[in-house]
């Protein structure tokens, strides 16, 4: 079997990096399900955790194993081939600047939100998205963020008491 | 014999009466429901907004009434029971005929649901009759609705009958094999179908304990102890996760130069509809009977209802040209199938479709639970819904023959600013639902997550499905095993779905199940 060198790793090829990722973490996670399961003293608290996670790991063993043997794959399912002929093609589609410009997006909501709060949160996101992504100029990008900021914080405090997004009006308590 | 010696033979007499008596509780429950403010003047301000709003969402190619559903669940928190149902029910209402107008201008089904819809829809959009489409798929799609909310109604009586016969083990069981059932209906992949059915019920797992008071998987975090709420989880697999779906990968193909001009009526369409009753009936009771089926739904009642209404036709031959025959079967189905859905997911909470898991997460919020609580001590919350239903069927009937032409520009807003937005609002909708930034972090997560699930053709809705039904399952098989020990499975409606599951799951890994089920599945 042929090699694929994601950062040195040397897989097989059609092994896709990112979903072998998810799988390692949700097998952490029904890991962690299965041995806290198993410190619970009451059956009734235990039970299903340990009904549901054990079938989870295997199959999740199974799933991070087809990736790397033929034989498996078939096993798991026989369409694997098929399907991903499909994700080369959309793979095509997004190349990894535009993955980092993503999340530098919501990074730039979620780093302003946990250090000033909401309310300048949303105008740096609205800010980095435009730009980011190529929607409107600068100029048009100050123009409108404004606007959007104005509207969203009075719909959001006023509508849905969003305390962090009320802008203090005069009148309005 | 006469009419009057044949009624008492057979104690017909009594059967006003027995109505009478069984429907009692129903009128009770519309009364209840306007007591608590169905008819108030901002309870019709919520459905006409939530009706918009679906509208807008359903008619946005590549969003769709979901993502309209899971925008307005975390507001939902904020109204009363009453007028949170109603928002949920006219979203959907909306949603259902918004996906039906980029099927018809643009030739990209709204969601699944609207795939025979394109057939004939777009056809007669490029004939110059995009307006007369629009037309009948509003009002194939409220009529539809309406013939199945009626059903429902009218069933009401019985299901009240059969879950009060359920305890705890029938519960449990029933709920199981309905998940699994939801999981592997129609899908290609049953293994990535189990692992996120899974992953869903672990995470449902999270928090105290109902019935022992065991903190469990919380990493000590006091945040986590009542459980992993939905809307973080919904938002970030949908709202997020299609976000990225969009912007990263180009969604949407809409040519700026695309129009649609149109020199009919929208009243023609109508008219279409009404001198097609016979069809109109056939495709809601078809709409209607799939969406009993859990998981199955949308995508195959348009298709079933199109494939039957051009079986029976006199001229098979011009279905697919353009005729309104070929866009009032899927519709009137489409939105038929609503009012069939509910049944399973008020009984079992057993969501027949992916909207209706949005019903089961507003009744999780406001503390009620499938089963009786929804048929006998909280009936008025089920006509709530039902007439949330009507009403938004009605209203998007009439905005669909009066701002017809208005709305089928929503089509072409462009994808990446839409996603931008879409995914703030969703982000401060997850924030308002109970002021915390960790909800946030979780929607950020879930996001990623709902991202590569839908590249890796993982179903994401059955974690969603799985969260909210989890602690149901979670309490259920405790007081099972507390009322009748590890011997409840023995039971005779237990045991009967223990062997329903069983062979779903080994027909559902059946190589040659899987070849014959290959035409019908398709990514979440």
């Amino acid at each position: 079997m042929s090699k694929e060198d994601y950062f040195g790793l040397g897989l097989p090829v059609g092994t896709h990096l990112l979903e072998l990722m998810m799988l390692l973490i949700l097998l952490g996670w029904s890991t962690y399900v299965f041995v806290e399961a198993l410190t619970f003293d009451e059956f009734a608290a235990r039970g299903l955790p340990i009904l549901v996670s054990l079938p989870l790991i295997g199959l999740l063993v199974l799933e991070i194993a087809s990736n790397f043997s033929p034989r498996v794959a078939t096993l798991v399912d026989r369409f694997r081939l098929e399907e991903s002929v499909n994700i080369e093609e959309s793979e095509n589609k997004s190349n990894a600047n535009e993955v980092a410009r993503f999340f530098v997006s919501l990074l730039s909501f979620a780093v302003p939100a946990t250090l000033f709060g909401l309310f300048i949160s949303i105008p740096v996101y609205l800010i980095v998205f435009s730009r980011l992504f190529d929607i409107l100029g600068w100029r048009k990008t100050l123009i409108a963020t404004p606007i959007i900021w104005l509207t969203i914080s009075l719909i959001f405090g006023y509508f849905f008491n969003i305390y962090a997004l009320r802008i203090p009006l005069p009148g309005l308590a | 014999m006469g009419l009057v010696e044949l009624s008492q033979l057979f104690h017909l007499q009594s059967v006003p009466f027995l109505l009478e008596q069984e429907y009692q509780p129903v009128f009770e429950a519309i009364l209840r429901s306007i007591q608590e403010g169905l008819l108030s003047p901002k309870s019709i301000l919520i459905i006409i907004a939530g009706t918009l709003f679906g509208l807008f969402f359903g008619a946005l190619p590549g969003f769709g009434g979901l993502i309209a559903m899971v925008l307005v669940l975390p507001l939902t928190f904020v109204l009363s029971p009453v007028e949170g149902f109603l928002l949920i029910a006219s979203t959907l209402g909306g949603g259902n005929f918004g996906g039906s107008l980029p099927a018809i201008t643009l030739n990209i089904p709204g969601g699944p649901a609207n795939i025979a819809t394109t057939w004939d829809g777009h056809k007669l959009a490029e004939q110059g009759e995009a307006n007369r489409a629009i037309g009948i798929s509003a009002v194939a799609s409220a009529t539809g609705a309406i013939l199945g909310l009626l059903l429902l109604i009218i069933l009401l009586p019985v299901l009240r009958k059969i879950v009060l016969l359920f305890g705890p083990p029938e519960i449990f069981t029933i709920a199981l094999v309905g998940l699994f059932i939801i999981g592997f209906s129609g899908r290609r992949r049953p293994v990535k179908g189990t692992i996120a059915l899974l992953v869903g019920l672990t995470l449902g797992m999270v928090g105290v304990h109902g019935i022992t008071g065991v903190d469990r998987f919380t990493f000590d975090l006091p945040i986590l102890v009542s459980g992993i709420s939905i809307v973080p989880v919904a938002v970030g697999l949908y709202a997020i996760g299609e976000g990225a779906k969009l912007v990263l990968h180009k969604e949407t193909v809409v040519g700026s130069n695309t129009s649609i001009r149109s020199k009919s009526n929208a009243i023609t369409g109508a008219v279409d509809v009404f001198k097609n009753w016979k069809l109109v009936i056939l495709s809601a009771t078809i709409g209607w009977i799939v969406g009993l089926v859990p998981g199955v739904g949308g995508t195959l009642s348009n298709l079933l209802a199109y494939s039957q209404g051009r079986s029976l036709s006199d001229n098979p031959d011009r279905w697919g040209t353009g005729i309104s025959e070929g866009i009032i079967a899927p519709e009137a189905a489409n939105d038929a199938k609503d009012g069939g859905a509910i049944i399973p997911t008020i009984t079992f909470g057993i969501p027949g479709s992916g909207a209706q898991v949005f019903f089961l997460a507003g009744m999780t919020f406001n503390g009620l639970y499938p089963g009786a609580d929804m048929l006998v001590d909280n009936l008025h919350i089920t006509m709530t819904i039902i007439f949330g239903l009507i009403a938004s069927n009605i209203i998007t009937s009439l905005i669909g023959i009066i701002l017809s032409q208005q709305f089928t520009k929503i089509t072409f807003l462009p994808t990446t600013p839409t996603a931008g937005l879409v995914m703030l609002i969703a982000i401060l909708g997850t924030f308002s639902f109970r002021s915390n930034l960790f909800d946030i972090y979780l929607a950020f997560i879930f996001g990623a997550l709902g991202y590569l699930m839908w590249r890796y053709s993982y179903p994401r809705i059955l974690i969603v499905i799985a969260l909210i039904l989890g602690p149901i399952v979670d309490t259920a098989f405790s007081q099972s095993l507390a009322l009748y020990g590890p011997d409840f499975v023995f039971r005779p409606i237990p045991l009967l779905m223990l062997i329903v599951l069983a062979i779903t799951i080994l027909m559902s890994y059946s190589p040659a199940w899987m070849s014959s089920t290959l035409n019908i599945g398709g990514r979440s």
